[in-house]
This record gives C-alpha cells, sequence and structure tokens, in this order.
C-alpha cells in the first residue's frame, strides 16, 4: 500500500510484510494447495497439492511449505514477512505493472498504470457502498487490510458490521489466515519488533 | 526438535539471524531498571524520607527475593502467551477473574510508577538549566516537556533505538563506576563503615518503605520472558539473561548506595539526603571529581530518566493494546496505527494520565520529589509487589494443576519460597505506608491509598465474572494477548 505518486510507504514497513506474507499463503490456499490443520495442539499448514503453482513466487513459498511441515502458521507468516515486501514487488515488476526501481537510493516504486493499482480497492469500496457481497478473493484482501489496519486507509467507509460479516463468510481456513494474521501483527507490536 | 533437524531447516536459520543472545537480553533488562535514575534519585529519596540507612542491604535482599521469584517465573513462561505480562500468568494460575484484576493493578502500578518520574525529570532539569541560563523555569513546565516529548515518541512508536540506548546505557553505568570509586577513595574523617548492610540498620520502623521504593527500582526485569520467542535457545538464553541481569542490578544498586555513605558517613547520609536530594550524587562527584565530570552526570541523569519515561509510557501502553486486544478493555484500544504500526489509543490514554497528575501537582504546589516521585514512585512499588506475590502464587498452581517434566525447585520449592517471602514484604510495606506518604501514622491517606489497589482487584475479579457470564468469547481469552485473535488451542 503505497502513495501512488510517490511510491512512499503508507503502511508501517512490518505491518506491510505481515500481511503480504499473508497475501502470499492466501494466494496458495485459493489455489487449494494448501490448508489449515490443528496438529498436536498447533495449527499448521498442510500442503493438500505439491504441484507447482505458475509463478515463482508461491512456488518457492509451496517449496519450503513442503519441505518443513511441522512450522505453526504464525512461523510461516514470520518467514515469509522478511522478504514478502521485495519479492511482491519484483513480481509485480516482472509482471510489468511496477515501473522498475530508478537510480533513486530509495528504490522507490511507483505503479505503470494507477488504474490497475487503484481497481482492487476501488472495487472492494464499491461493493462496501452498495451492501454486495464480496468474492472470496476480495473477502480476503479486506480481511488482510482489517487485520493489518490498513482499511484505516484506504477504506471510504468504516462498517463494522459489514467487515465482520464480509470475514466470517469466508471458508474456515481462510478465516484462521486472517485471524493468525491480526495475532501476528499485535505480536509485533507488543514485542517491539 | 533435534539439533540437526534444526541446523538443516531453512526457516529455522533465517529466522534465527535476528534472534538475540543472552547479553542483548541482559542489556535490555537492565535499560528498563534504567540504573542512574535509580542511584541518582531513588536512593537519595530512599535515605531521605524514610531515615532508614540500611537501603544498600534493602537492594541485595530484593535481588535475591526477585531471582527466587524468576526461578518460578522462567519457568512457567514458556507455558504463557503473553508471557511478558504479570496478568497472563495469573490468568492461568489463579483463574481468568483474577487476571483481570491483576491487569487493573498493573495498569495502576506502571502508570504511578511512569508519572513520578515527571517529577524527578523536573527536579533534575532545573539546576542544569539554572546553570546555563542563570535561572530555571518550575519543575512542572519541564515536566511538561518531557511529557509531550514522550507522548509524540510513543505515537511515532519510536522505542529508544537500541544502539542509541546501549551506548546510552554504557555511559551511564560507567558514570555510576566512576562516581562509586570517587566515592570510595574519599572516606568521611570516621573511615569506612560497613553499617548500611547491618540488619539492625534496615530491620527498623520504615523498612517497609524503603522496600517499596527498593522494589520499584526493579521495575522493567519482568520483560526479559518477552523474548522468549525472540531468542536463541528459550530455554536457556531468558533464565540465564534474568538471572545475570538481577545480580547485576541488585549489585550495582548496592555498592552504589554504601559508596554514597562512605564520604558522608552513614551517621549523616540521612541528613544530608535531606538537604541536597537527587542532587547528592552529583555534588559529590564535583567535589571529587571536578564540576565538569559532575555536569556530565546531572546531564546523563536527565537522559536516563527519559528514557525510563518513554520505556515506561511503552510497556503501558502495549499492556492497554493487549487488553484490548482480547476484548477486555474496549475494541478501540486494540488499534494501530497504520504508518508507524503503534499502539495509539494505549498510548494517548497514558499521555492524558500523566498531563492529569502533573496538573494536579502543579496547581496544588506539591512536591516534585517526595511528593510525586517517592509517594507515587512506592506507590507503584507496592503495587509491583502484590503482582510480583500473586503470579508467584500462580506458578505454584499451575505446576500443581499441570504436571510437567520441570523439577520440583523450579515448580514448587522457589516460588513456595519466594511467595512466602513476597508476602512478607507487602505486609512490612503496609505497615510502613505512613512512611511512604510522609503522613502521621494515624492519616487516614494511609490506609485509603493501599485499599485502591484492593478496589481495582474487587473491580477486576468483578469485571471478569462479567465477561464470563456475557461474554464467553472474551472471557476464554483473557490473558491470550494479541494470540486472543486466534481461538485457544491449548
Amino acid at each position: 500500500m503505497h502513495d501512488n505518486a510517490t511510491g512512499r510507504m503508507r503502511l508501517h514497513a512490518r505491518l506491510t510484510g505481515l500481511g503480504l506474507a499473508a497475501a502470499i499463503l492466501g494466494e496458495l490456499m485459493l489455489a487449494e494447495r494448501i490448508t489449515v490443520e490443528l496438529t498436536v495442539g498447533q495449527i499448521r499448514l498442510v500442503v493438500l497439492d505439491a504441484t507447482p503453482p505458475g509463478d515463482a513466487l508461491t512456488r518457492t513459498a509451496l517449496d519450503h511449505i513442503v519441505a518443513e511441515p511441522s512450522h505453526r502458521f504464525g512461523t510461516w507468516l514470520q518467514f515469509l514477512a522478511r522478504t514478502a515486501l521485495a519479492d511482491v514487488a519484483a513480481r509485480m515488476t516482472a509482471d510489468g505493472l511496477l515501473r522498475p526501481p530508478g537510480r533513486r537510493p530509495s528504490r522507490r516504486q511507483v505503479p505503470v498504470d494507477v488504474n490497475i493499482a487503484a481497481w482492487p480497492g476501488g472495487r472492494v469500496n464499491l461493493a462496501i457502498q452498495r451492501r454486495k457481497p464480496l468474492s472470496v478473493q476480495d473477502g480476503v484482501l479486506l480481511g488482510l487490510l482489517v487485520a493489518t489496519g490498513g482499511n484505516q486507509l484506504v477504506l471510504w467507509e468504516q462498517n463494522s458490521r459489514y467487515l465482520s460479516d464480509s470475514i466470517t463468510a469466508l471458508p474456515p481456513p481462510l478465516q484462521e489466515l486472517i485471524a493468525q494474521t491480526e495475532a501476528a501483527v499485535g505480536d509485533s507490536v507488543i514485542s517491539r519488533r | 526438535m533435534s539439533v540437526t533437524e534444526r541446523r538443516a531447516s531453512a526457516v529455522s536459520a533465517a529466522l534465527a539471524q535476528d534472534r538475540l543472545g543472552v547479553p542483548s537480553v541482559v542489556f535490555f533488562v537492565i535499560s528498563a531498571a534504567a540504573p542512574l535514575t535509580v542511584i541518582g534519585g531513588s536512593v537519595t529519596a530512599a535515605y531521605a524520607a524514610t531515615g532508614v540507612t540500611g537501603v544498600p542491604l534493602a537492594f541485595i535482599l530484593l535481588g535475591a527475593i526477585l531471582g527466587l521469584f524468576a526461578v518460578g517465573y522462567v519457568t512457567m513462561a514458556r507455558y504463557v502467551v503473553n508471557a511478558g505480562a504479570f496478568y497472563a500468568y495469573t490468568a492461568k494460575g489463579l483463574g481468568r477473574p483474577a487476571g483481570v484484576a491483576t491487569a487493573w493493578v498493573a495498569l495502576l502500578a506502571y502508570n504511578a510508577l511512569q508519572v513520578g518520574l515527571y517529577g524527578m525529570i523536573g527536579a533534575a532539569a532545573q539546576p542544569l538549566i539554572a546553570d546555563w541560563f542563570g535561572s530555571s523555569p518550575p519543575w512542572w513546565v519541564i515536566g511538561l516537556v518531557a511529557w509531550a516529548l514522550t507522548g509524540v515518541l510513543g505515537l511515532m512508536r519510536v522505542d529508544v533505538n537500541g544502539k542509541v540506548l546501549s551506548v546510552l546505557l554504557l555511559t551511564e553505568i560507567a558514570v555510576v563506576v566512576v562516581f562509586d570509586i570517587a566515592d570510595l577513595i574519599n572516606p568521611a574523617a570516621s573511615g569506612y563503615s560497613l553499617d548500611v548492610f547491618d540488619p539492625s540498620n534496615l530491620f527498623v520502623p520504615g523498612i517497609g518503605a524503603v522496600v517499596a521504593i527498593c522494589i520499584a527500582s526493579f521495575a522493567g526485569f519482568e520483560s526479559s520472558v518477552v523474548f522468549s520467542e525472540e531468542t536463541k535457545d528459550p530455554r536457556r538464553t531468558v533464565p540465564i539473561a534474568t538471572y545475570v541481569a538481577l545480580a547485576v542490578i541488585s549489585g550495582l544498586y548496592a555498592v552504589s548506595s554504601w559508596a554514597m555513605t562512605v564520604p558522608i558517613g552513614s551517621d549523616k547520609i540521612v541528613e544530608t539526603s535531606r538537604e541536597q536530594s537527587s542532587a547528592l550524587l552529583f555534588n559529590l562527584a564535583g567535589q571529587h571529581l571536578g564540576a565538569t565530570i559532575a555536569t556530565i552526570g546531572s546531564l546523563l541523569f536527565v537522559t536516563s530518566l527519559f528514557a525510563a519515561l518513554i520505556a515506561f509510557h511503552n510497556t503501558i501502553s502495549r499492556y492497554v493494546f493487549a487488553l484490548g486486544r482480547e476484548r477486555v478493555l474496549p475494541e478501540t484500544f486494540g488499534r494501530t496505527s497504520p504508518r508507524t504500526g503503534a499502539p495509539v489509543n494505549g498510548s494517548v490514554a497514558q499521555s492524558v494520565i500523566g498531563l492529569v497528575t502533573i496538573v494536579i501537582y502543579a496547581v496544588f504546589g506539591l512536591d516534585p520529589v517526595v511528593q510525586l516521585f517517592f509517594t507515587v514512585g512506592s506507590f507503584g512499588g507496592l503495587g509491583l509487589l502484590m503482582m510480583l506475590a500473586a503470579t508467584s502464587i500462580s506458578v505454584l498452581v499451575f505446576f500443581a494443576k499441570n504436571p510437567s517434566e520441570e523439577n520440583a525447585w523450579r515448580t514448587r520449592i522457589a516460588p513456595g519460597i519466594s511467595s512466602v517471602l513476597l508476602i512478607v514484604v507487602i505486609v512490612l510495606v503496609m505497615a510502613n505506608f505512613d512512611t511512604v506518604l510522609g503522613v502521621a501514622p494515624d492519616s487516614p491517606l494511609r490506609w485509603i491509598m493501599p485499599a485502591v489497589y484492593f478496589v481495582a482487584v474487587g473491580f477486576g475479579v468483578m469485571w471478569g465474572l462479567v465477561l464470563r457470564a456475557n461474554r464467553p468469547k472474551v472471557y476464554a481469552n483473557i490473558g491470550r494477548g494479541a494470540q486472543a485473535a486466534v481461538g485457544g488451542t491449548e
């Protein structure tokens, strides 16, 4: 979530990292590669289908999960969050969505087409305004915005009833994804990291 | 998980890169205790307000009691999510209503410890400003400046940067050690005396007040367990770091509070502390080491107080945040600022309390050192003692209910002894609360002030029961902090 003119970050880097890490896991869940299970008293990720997904980013993440299934859900968020911002930016650059980083030392990037960049947010905002139910994908996006506090930045209207209804309408594994993200964000606030 | 398995894990290895070792955690804990704040401020305040000379012995005894307490505390920490907060332990050990009660006590006590520092920073900065500019504004103006800076930094989520903190802390400790040496090689005419370590100089009327201000000096050591998840080897790193930090802190406090008496004479320390207050440490340094060193010391005293203000402010806003996440406090307190990731509303709430306190003290013309720093700080110390005792008992109960592989020393013997000792200490403090407040022994205030904690406990338990009846989901998550978002898996 960046200012589209300057590329300056609007959401704190740590929260952005966790949100994007969750989004990567969300993509794998939506593609039915992984799901969530309660094993030995811990919430863990379980691989349903190890077929490599089309893009390098989710493929690498899936490889890690296949190789080390014994980690808690929260550990995966911490692990992916370390590099998620750079990884997602690289994928968006490769897909022609972001301009390549200039020579500026900040390496801030701006979108190629502002309309494309604004579309998912706009779609969610319009749905909220019209009180229309969201697609599963948009439901996850909204849930992750709420979990990271990004909703305060991009939503036109903070209708807490609509927000919680949209999240509870999601399939249980995706609800767990959002709850785990909220917990990880909370822990990062409490443990001063 | 075996060692080889762990080494082979790419995920663990990547996450381990920014994990902490023993020195980092020790460093963090000592900086939370703010040594120069204690030695420059609390020690002279203790001598002056209580008239008891056994302060150095009190530090040694309290260090030992806390060491015993820590045995059970760090052991149980492995079984507690949200391990940095005492109420998480009491919620698990004594039941969730007790957890809410502890949380209320914690908010009172930590706020008392924090706002007390505003009085001291005002009084400590005044002579410096007067030196530089010829005159100084009243203490509360300085207090308000410190308050505003603390509030803004809290909202921006500026934890004093690790490196800045390390440099400040090392300089602080260096200053303390140099001052101690200078004191020790310049004994008073009466020569060296170890009177201050003689139990007969501590176990006198007023001991409870000494204990209250001294225990407040250790506040912050409990934060070591926050790092359980972030250390290389939680089973070893956190316990070792906690014991080392406690030993260093109590040793440093005991030696320094003794060294201060050497050039003055233990018979005159009370009188001199009353005359010079927090300037005493630096006046002594001025005599032995010259004015420049003394000024550097005074300046570091102010920065140390400021660092402590920020540390306590952040502790409180995180506590409030965790309670907001659990929905024990209104949800709005669990919100973060998107831009900074700061627990905004918790931070604002703490600032409001600070402002109200400074204004009340300024309007009524109360003394910033004795009536704010010492009295309110000691009041916070009593709350801290109550939390320590409740946590210690929780450790006993928890391991009695949940048998584990931990040995009896950790789960029964050490927590048992520390529970008894902490309760004895609480009784002493209550018995001497007139001295803490500086009121006549028959003043009703001496009972009203400690009673505030019992009211908080009562309301806490009641609120816990209300939640059990009306909002079972919230009730089930009491004590889980941010993990409340994830339904209980235990």
